[in-house]
């Protein structure tokens, strides 16, 4: 690994340094080139691209320990060159393996630029292959995202309205916006809307359209495929193997099952559909939704940032927001520095003892913003005193880049680096913060991909202003007024919920 | 062909090969930083001498030819006291033609595709690493982190990219034996 990492790497920066002397001299002229005008393919050529007047000390020097060293060297190499090429896994036994290994794609900052073209609206006991490809229960599908599930269900819903639920161990590519390409494992698939017909499951041995219906498909430990269909009728299409395999096209009605096997007859390979008996279990319907039990909070607000209602309050409390600057970017708040966002009303948090902020954040660089904020009005409002609020803070960069979660009026900030959250750039990360009136203590939770809490900590906030209540304040989202601390990045799903 | 569809090729070719070419001038060196200079030269006069190269014929035949001579008389220079044999010489690049490494299903392809998929800040980790060959306390410097946890970071992107290319192959495996 070391070695091939450093070879890639390394080639890959060379070519870029040649690539940018190219561009900035296409007629680039190498100094020693004019031996190399001999035909290319001639092996015996000799030329000396470099100081010649050695040459002649070359001869002298030709006794056996050189040869003998030259002969080790290109033997090493030799040896390096073929384990360069050489596998180092054994396929075969990785079929349960690669269950666990995944594909990264979920946290690459390509995120952001992606096509989004649907939505997770369901999981139950998800197991990833890698915890890194997790995902939160309503996160965004982008065109070109592959889910690794090792077990557990996942359901995705297309903007087309189509529905798929993935049954793991299964591999399953969000290939175009409204279809995937599902390498092993299971899956159900349901369309219901006339939008979405034309639906298209592709496995590596056939493609199954649907033409408005309920079915699963299966691609099985030995690459072959099963597809049934529930309700409605399915065209399934067979993938040319080397010889044409009639029939290529099948029309399956409901309650029909068939496989694709390839079968060797008279040493030729045919790929043949056979009808069979339904021999797996689809799984039809997310099971019981596991609803977080009622904790006790009431919503307050909550900005989706979805679609045509950018900047309007899912709650149904009208906390609406006036956008000042911030951008729609894959239906969340994008903001670059400049942009802001504030409540068009007060939000009156005053009859609540404890008060739940949660929110999803994307960072684009690590330095000091403001996430939110409540109090902390626009510049000349009066909202001037701030109760509320969360910092990606970077003091130091070796030991104080955290998210700090604070009341009070700000100013006792310095004081409060002992609740140190390192935040991530370019990956969505869940964040919700508990503010208790009470005990005047901030429980602080860190949630990072698929609901799972990785870091929790509790910590007492504002030695300065210990408020005697919350109050009643504009939030702010990516500033903390209009003068400081932009935010840049993308926020998400803000959510404000208090308990009496 | 306009010049910048020569180089459009051209960097396109070069990309297609460049661990290949990499691999083999490092076989004969032995020196990354020699290396590094000798690839930049060789690509240097396959720019030059591109119009001489005929579309379809092979690319990195060509190129290693090229590799073959400037890495020979570069060592001659460097290192005189050795004598280097054009027969050795030959004999490895011949030895060297089937050892591909851009072909699918390698171990070197799939490593290239994981890599894509890494984050900048991962990409970034790797090149202080492998490429400016610092250790894990200097990276640690130059981030502003902890050596420690620069070495977990470094342990979680290798670790990550083992399995990444383990998938990958039986991924590749996968769909050769099915659509073949």
């Amino acid at each position: 690994m070391h070695a091939a990492l450093r070879l890639q790497l390394r080639a890959t920066r060379a070519t870029k340094k040649v690539n940018q002397q190219i561009n900035s001299d296409p007629a680039i002229l190498i100094a020693d080139t004019t031996d190399l005008l001999m035909p290319v393919t001639s092996p015996t050529v000799s030329c000396d691209c470099f100081a010649t007047a050695f040459r002649s000390a070359f001869a002298l020097f030709s006794d056996g320990a050189p040869l003998a060293y030259l002969l080790a060297t290109v033997i090493t190499g030799l040896g390096l060159l073929i384990s360069a090429v050489t596998y180092v896994s054994q396929p075969k036994q990785l079929g349960v393996q690669s269950q666990k290994n995944a594909e990264r794609l979920a946290t690459t900052g390509e995120e952001s630029k992606q096509f989004v073209v649907g939505r997770i609206t369901g999981m139950v006991d998800c197991q990833w292959a890698n915890p890194e490809a997790e995902d939160v229960n309503g996160a965004n599908v982008p065109l070109g995202r592959k889910y690794v599930l090792s077990s557990g269900l996942m359901e995705i819903t297309y903007n087309t309205g189509a529905m798929v639920i993935l049954q793991g161990p299964v591999m399953y590519e969000v290939e175009s916006m409204n279809g995937g390409f599902m390498s092993m494992g299971r899956l159900t698939g349901k369309v219901e809307n006339p939008k979405a017909k034309g639906f298209a499951i592709r496995t590596p041995t056939a493609c199954v359209t649907d033409l408005g219906t309920e079915f699963g498909v299966e691609v099985n430990k030995e690459g072959h495929t099963i597809s049934r269909v529930f309700r409605g009728e399915v065209e399934l299409r067979v993938v040319a193997s080397n010889i044409a395999s009639p029939p290529a096209v099948r029309v399956l009605h409901a309650n029909e099952s068939i496989l694709v096997k390839d079968s060797v007859d008279h040493g030729d390979l045919h790929r043949v559909i056979v009808t069979a008996s339904p021999p797996v279990e689809f799984v039809r319907e997310i099971p019981g939704r596991t609803k977080r039990p009622s904790d006790g909070f009431d919503l307050i607000a909550l900005w989706r940032f979805n679609g045509g209602a950018f900047l309007a309050d899912s709650s149904g409390n009208g906390h609406s927001l006036v956008n000042h600057g911030a951008k729609q970017v894959d239906n969340a708040a994008s903001f670059d520095r400049t942009g802001m966002m504030m409540s068009a009303d007060a939000i009156d948090l005053t009859p609540y003892k404890k008060v739940r902020i949660s929110w999803r954040q994307n960072l684009a660089s690590l330095s000091n913003h403001v996430i939110w904020g409540q109090g902390y009005g626009a510049e000349g409002s009066p909202y001037r005193t701030g109760v509320l609020a969360a910092y990606v803070s970077v003091v130091d960069r070796s030991e104080h880049v955290g998210i700090r979660c604070t009341t009070g009026n700000g100013e006792g900030m310095d004081d409060w680096n002992r609740d140190q959250f390192f935040p991530t750039t370019h990956v969505w990360e869940d964040y919700a913060v508990e503010y208790d009136i009470t005990t005047f203590r901030a429980d602080v939770v860190r949630v990072f991909h698929n609901g799972r809490h990785l870091v929790s900590d509790s910590f007492t906030v504002g030695d300065g202003l210990p408020p005697d209540s919350f109050v009643k304040a504009p939030f702010c989202l990516g500033a903390r007024n209009a003068q400081s601390t932009w935010f840049t990045g993308q926020i998400d799903d803000f959510k404000i919920e208090g308990k009496r | 062909m306009n010049n910048q569809d020569r180089h459009s090729l051209f960097s396109q070719l070069v990309a297609h090969h460049q661990n290949e070419l990499y691999a083999y001038i490092f076989a004969i060196a032995r020196n990354w930083d020699d290396t590094d200079d000798l690839y930049q030269t060789v690509c240097l006069v396959l720019w030059s001498k591109f119009d001489l190269f005929r579309p379809g014929s092979s690319f990195f035949a060509w190129a290693r030819q090229i590799a073959k001579i400037t890495v020979r008389n570069f060592l001659k220079h460097k290192q005189p006291w050795t004598q280097v044999s054009d027969e050795l010489l030959d004999a490895f690049t011949a030895s060297t033609l089937d050892a591909r490494c851009s072909r699918p299903g390698s171990y070197m392809t799939a490593l290239e595709r994981c890599r894509e998929k890494l984050t900048g800040d991962d990409e970034r980790l790797l090149n202080l690493r492998y490429v400016e060959d610092l250790g894990s306390r200097q990276i640690g410097d130059r981030l502003g982190r902890p050596q420690q946890s620069v070495c977990q970071s470094l342990k979680r992107i290798r670790r990550w990219l083992l399995d990444c290319v383990k998938m990958e192959l039986v991924r590749q495996e996968h769909s050769r034996e099915t659509l073949s």
